[in-house]
């Protein structure tokens, strides 16, 4: 169990984590979100007392992070792939953060074998592909096999196979019972891999809840009807109060009416339907939704047209 | 122990270690062995010249040592290591206590390895040319003298590079310290009209501590005059670990 509670961070007059307060639960996948400079990454930094917290705490199973002796047989933590010494080898480089804890060869070989790093173990990492980094990374934190799981950003430069197989290990340790929080942009992934969201924003919580409420409230939801003569159900819809968006001569898109009070009014009027299927807007959707006014840098669609002032 | 076994292994998992101990033994050695070999009235030549030559010569070694433990700390600033290093060790003191350990103890082996080598390789070949090799505590001192410059020069290139955190203005400091702060800080003094302006500057006091009476005017301050730069080390040494440990990793 992680519990954060009132973290603050600044740097300088930037109020980077500010009163932030969330807890992730064992046994699930908490997915950690927000937009670039959000204060992710920083909050991750404090919870391992990399960072220096201004105010508040990150506790572990009720400890602060820097009063666990061995933190490798409770908390792994992958912030960034980048952190390796170009000219050590990948085993020499798990060897000297294992030995920090007591640990042996035989484990590190052991990691190496279940990230699939065995046949470049001895190569310098300073010619692996990030995706490799992301492995050798995530061999570093299941070395002592923790019962927490910190991940920032872990499917970066990973290729579909390994964005599968990321996946397929993270919610395997959550099954296990284990606490695993990862950040990551890839929404689509994060959709398929959390089962909890904790969503920051300009530093401060924004949302904490499961994927599919998360959505459920905040994404778009509408029916997609497909007829040869749609036009017919038209004003029966709009007397119904909904909202019609035209897709094509057969097709169209409602809002504000159900699937079920659709289909009775397409039998009140003798209107066959050939598609009638609700919809609902992604995780995506979700998240930008609800994170429009927290964007630090937001961009503007490249197909606008050019204002005339 | 395990801390220390970590802060080995990184030390010796990197080719810079490799490379600078090699050119840090074999310089001296091959300045030994040729002038040992090629000194034209051995006769003339002195145990004292023999262990002046081994100090002078290591000096560099010293100095290149030093850049081996400078490049241990600010390495793993440069490549973001020290984050997983202070994640797997929280108690920040003890990963950087154990690394000026590992640091010092490598640097003062090493040291110890090479002047005994050189002293072995230059005592034989002039011995096996009839030279007579005379040694005397002055000669000692300038021997454990060496050793002991030796890890200061070590522990001075550590501690910069914990303050300082990037490799080139580290080892850039630890290098012109010595050859050009130094000397310039003494020619100011000389200029004031400073009487020993030698007691004044920590470096070239220490220098005392590995010269023989025969060299350079026979100056010899034995071991003591290493104490303003072990003073200096200290502060630098604790100044850095303070720091880095209320700063962000």
């Amino acid at each position: 169990m992680i519990e954060i509670q009132g973290l603050t961070k600044r740097f300088g007059k930037t109020v980077a984590v500010d009163q932030l307060s969330f807890q992730v639960t064992p046994g699930r996948v908490t997915g950690f979100l927000g937009p670039n400079g959000s204060g992710k990454s920083t909050t991750m930094r404090c919870m391992l007392a990399l960072d220096r917290p201004d105010a508040g705490a990150a506790l572990f199973d009720g400890r602060p992070y820097q009063t666990i002796k061995r933190p490798l047989f409770e908390v792994g933590a992958l912030l960034d792939a980048g952190y390796v010494h170009p000219g050590r080898t990948a085993r020499n480089h798990l060897r000297t953060i294992a030995s920090s804890n007591g640990i042996g060869l035989k484990r590190i070989n052991e990691v190496l074998e279940l990230v699939g790093l065995t046949e470049v173990a001895k190569r310098r990492v300073g010619g692996f592909s990030l995706g490799m980094r992301q492995r050798l990374g995530l061999a570093s934190v299941l070395l002592g096999d923790p019962h927490t799981v910190i991940l920032d950003e872990p499917a970066n430069g990973l290729d579909p196979e390994g964005i599968r197989w990321m996946r397929d290990v993270l919610v395997h340790l959550a099954s296990q019972g284990k606490t695993v929080l990862v950040s990551s942009h890839l929404l689509s992934e994060m959709a398929l891999m959390a089962d909890d969201l904790v969503l920051i924003g300009r530093g401060r919580l924004v949302e904490t809840s499961s994927v599919e409420t998360f959505v459920a409230k905040h994404a778009r939801q509408w029916v997609r009807v497909q007829s040869p003569n749609v036009d017919s159900l038209r004003q029966p819809l709009i007397e119904f109060g909904a909202a019609i968006t035209v897709v094509d001569d057969t097709t169209v898109e409602i809002m504000g009416v159900g699937a079920a009070t659709i289909g009775e009014l397409a039998a009140r009027h003798g209107v066959v339907l050939h598609e009638l299927a609700p919809q609902q807007g992604s995780l995506e959707d979700a998240f930008l939704e609800v994170t429009a006014n927290s964007q630090e840098y937001r961009t503007h669609s490249p197909f606008a047209p050019p204002q005339v002032s | 122990m395990d801390l220390l076994r970590s802060e080995w292994i990184k030390l010796r998992t990197i080719r810079v270690t490799y490379v600078l101990t090699i050119i840090a033994a074999v310089f001296p050695l091959l300045i030994v062995v040729l002038v040992a070999a090629l000194v034209g009235n051995v006769d003339d030549f002195s145990g004292s010249d023999l262990v002046t030559m081994i100090t002078q010569s290591m000096v560099l070694s010293a100095l290149l040592l030093g850049v081996v433990s400078t490049l241990s700390i600010t390495n793993e600033y440069g490549n973001g290591t020290i984050r997983i290093s202070f994640a797997a060790t929280p108690n920040r003191r003890k990963v950087l206590i154990a690394k000026g350990v590992v640091a010092l103890v490598f640097s003062m082996a090493i040291t110890t390895i090479v002047m005994l080598v050189a002293f072995a390789a230059g005592s034989t070949i002039l011995s096996n040319r009839d030279a007579s090799l005379s040694f005397d505590s002055h000669t000692n001192t300038a021997l454990v003298g060496l050793i002991l410059l030796s890890g200061m020069l070590c522990l001075l290139g550590y501690g910069l590079g914990l303050i300082i955190r990037n490799s080139a203005a580290s080892v850039t400091l630890l290098v012109l310290w010595p050859l050009l702060l130094e000397n310039l800080a003494r020619f100011v003094l000389a200029v004031a009209k400073v009487k020993n302006p030698t007691t004044w500057l920590p470096y070239q006091s220490a220098m005392r501590m590995i010269s023989t009476p025969d060299f350079d005017g026979g100056e010899s301050g034995g071991l003591t005059t290493g104490i303003p730069l072990a003073i200096v080390v200290i502060v630098i040494i604790g100044v850095g670990i303070v720091i880095n440990e209320r700063r962000d990793a």
